[in-house]
């Protein structure tokens, strides 16, 4: 199995805005964008002209579409008939798009469960976002959407690259998304001081301690808690990409403490209470939505 | 096939059919069905569930409904396999599960305290971050391969067995775990209840007069191994898993295209993938959920494959349509129904739908085939097929 794969284009959409050098830029504010929470701003997911399709898609699927939208814009924009392929669509992500079932949950509690609405049931579906995108670009290959706790990048990685090196599509599109909600934001946050509280430890002094599975936060870490999305297009060598060694492909229950895991960047920012900083982790960049 | 075959070397299963295969396959034979007449939770919604009738491994407290039915299918299979309790590190064992409530945290409880005062009790999210079923399956053997959960809706599990496939076919691991298990629960049944696509009757699949889905719940289990884990082990296998198609619709969230050609490309990919022909698939395990489109679509579209006089068994009608463990239980009824040549009644089908060309089982069925087809068709227009063997 080929382990190396190539990259044609990258699309990226979170609090720094929409595109990778928002990925880039340092501070609390950009591009008239005050960062808050690292949610992403209404503004940046205005465009009509790409989200003419999804205008019934909640916020999660329309930041997963904007970016998968980007990767290919890029791969096309260097000669790759990306969209005339039918790319494999491969989504990953570690909660979905919870806010959306949380809305649905208010309607059960606000209405009944017998006066719900259908659209918010159907869009609470983890894998509406990646539907979308296949309608979004009239894509009729194989669409797939993971999720994990601890690798939801590296389970797109895996997927992608299974893909392509059966042959199932020339192309494909991998990404990651997630969005933030205050209830997930509680949880995660509870989780944080729970397990310093455990190892006797205070914020401040968080950089020795390491969370258990699957919160396992490590030192090197320096993200925010936020949200967004990131799609990579990929395919086997030898297109004229960027090349991309993926040395991840066996994920190991026992890799210890030098694993690092996309979540330990949520979790060390909530541990710290830093400002979100834009860093692409390992070269990861799933550590930073 | 240009790759040595994937072999199935295990099977487990616990639906409403049944706490096991051997269980499972006296239900089938029996042509008889215990649905419940409400869901085993608060609700106004009164239409017909079909609960999983099984003592389950575990705490409730704890661990996730959804990952304790799990529990039971896995050491069932992996028993099937002739693995210990727990196997040995020296095979490489892998994890694909598909699923669909065990994704979301979406404990009405919870969010309901939350909503009021801004905090609640961390066991329900505690209980939803180590739920991860592929995750908590690995955690729970020590299993160090890779591990993956497939939230592809209803093709979740027939997804994960076909990403399974492709893992042993690449190197990655020696034996995967895979399937699908979904628990009962408040969400989707509210969901499909807007939706407008439940019956309030046990469900009739691919019949005339069919009102739609029933909610069931479940898991289904197969342990694929490759033929060299399989030597190593001295195991001697009776089924393959030989084919993998999936296609999406590009179409509608939760319709399928209605032309059926997205489902067609899936199971036409399935068959390529296993190097055989239409006309070698002996009979198929339909999606079969009972609704208007989905069973029109399919039926359409599987008689243009196959011919009108295709075998199809449609077992939701024992099951329910247990959403992301779907897919791994059909897999199970479709190896089952190859290991012993007979499949069963489509229990609920009684009236023909002239609109739809084929006619699922209405009786005990006996078959002399090689192989069989599994399809599943799931929100967002997801079509995926698998095409199982039995070595001759």
């Amino acid at each position: 199995m080929n382990r190396t794969l190539e990259v044609h284009g990258i699309g990226v959409i979170n609090a720094r805005g929409r595109g990778v050098g928002g990925m880039e830029r340092q501070g609390d504010g950009v591009a008239g964008h005050a960062v808050q929470n690292g949610r992403v701003a209404p503004e940046s997911l205005k465009d009509g002209k790409t989200l003419k399709k999804l205008r019934r898609a909640d916020r999660f699927s329309k930041m997963a579409a904007l970016a998968a939208q980007d990767a290919v814009a890029q791969a096309v924009a260097t000669g790759m008939l990306f969209s005339e392929s039918n790319p494999g669509i491969v989504l990953s992500t570690a909660f979905g798009p919870h806010q959306t079932t949380f809305d649905f949950l208010d309607d059960i509690i606000d209405f009944g469960d017998h006066s719900v609405s259908p659209t918010k049931f159907s869009h609470s579906v983890h894998n509406a976002a990646a539907a979308y995108i296949a309608m979004m670009l009239d894509s009729r290959g194989p669409v797939c959407t993971v999720t994990d706790f601890k690798q939801p990048f590296h389970a797109a990685l895996l997927t992608a690259a299974v893909w392509l090196n059966q042959k199932r599509c020339e192309f494909v599109l991998a990404g990651y998304a997630e969005e933030a909600s205050a209830p997930m934001e509680y949880i995660l946050r509870h989780q944080a001081l729970k397990v310093l509280a455990g190892n006797g430890q205070t914020g401040s002094e968080h950089r020795d301690s390491r969370l258990p599975e699957p919160f396992k936060m490590l030192p090197q870490t320096d993200a925010c808690p936020g949200e967004g999305s990131v799609f990579l297009a990929l395919s086997l060598p030898q297109r004229g990409g960027t090349p991309l060694d993926i040395d991840l492909f066996t994920r190991r229950q026992d890799a210890g403490d030098d694993w690092i895991s996309d979540i330990d960047a949520l979790m060390s920012y909530l541990a710290s209470n830093k400002r979100p900083a834009c860093h692409v982790q390992n070269g990861d960049p799933s550590a930073n939505p | 096939m240009s790759s040595p075959p994937v072999l199935i070397t295990g099977l487990g299963a616990v639906s409403a059919a049944g706490a096991g295969c051997v269980s499972t396959m006296e239900t089938f034979r029996s042509g008889q069905r215990r649905p419940a007449s409400g869901a085993p939770f608060d609700t106004r919604i009164a239409k017909p569930v079909f609960p999983a009738h099984a003592t389950l491994p575990g705490d409730d407290r704890s661990e996730m409904r959804t990952f304790r039915l799990a529990r039971l299918a896995v050491a069932e299979a992996l028993a099937d396999a002739g693995f210990p309790e727990k196997p040995p590190a020296v095979t490489r064992f892998g994890v694909c599960f598909g699923t669909t409530v065990a994704c979301q945290l979406n404990d009405i409880d919870f969010y309901r305290r939350f909503r009021a005062s801004g905090s609640a009790s961390i066991e329900v999210a505690e209980r939803y971050l180590n739920g991860n079923p592929a995750a908590a399956i690995a955690a729970h053997y020590g299993f160090a391969g890779p591990a993956l959960t497939v939230v592809n809706a209803c093709s979740s599990g027939t997804d994960a067995i076909g990403l399974a496939l492709g893992w042993l076919r690449n190197g990655l691991c020696d034996a995967v775990v895979a399937g699908g298990a979904d628990e009962l629960n408040l969400v989707p049944l509210a969901g499909f209840n807007a939706l407008g696509i439940m019956s309030d009757a046990p469900c009739a699949p691919f019949d005339r007069d069919r009102k739609g889905l029933n909610l069931g719940e479940g898991a289904g289990v197969v342990v694929l191994e490759t033929e060299a884990s399989a030597s190593r082990r001295g195991v001697a296998a009776t089924l393959t898993c030989d084919g993998y198609g999936t296609a999406g619709d590009a179409y509608h969230l939760t319709a399928p295209r209605e032309d059926g050609s997205g489902l067609e490309a899936a199971v036409r990919g399935a068959i390529d993938d296993a190097g055989c022909s239409p006309s070698q698939i002996g009979f198929i395990n339909a999606h079969g959920t009972a609704t208007a489109g989905n069973d029109a679509v399919e039926g359409v579209t599987l008689a243009r494959v196959f011919g009108q006089n295709c075998l199809i068994s449609a077992t939701k009608g024992y099951t329910g349509h247990t959403l992301g463990a779907a897919g791994g239980l059909e897999a199970v009824f479709t190896a089952l129904g190859l290991r012993e040549q007979w499949i069963p009644a489509s229990v609920g089908f009684v009236n023909p739908d002239p609109a739809i060309p084929v006619r699922p089982t209405r009786e005990t069925t006996p078959v002399k085939t090689s192989h069989a087809l599994s399809t599943s068709l799931a929100f967002g227009g997801n079509n995926s097929a698998l095409v199982l063997g039995a070595l001759q």
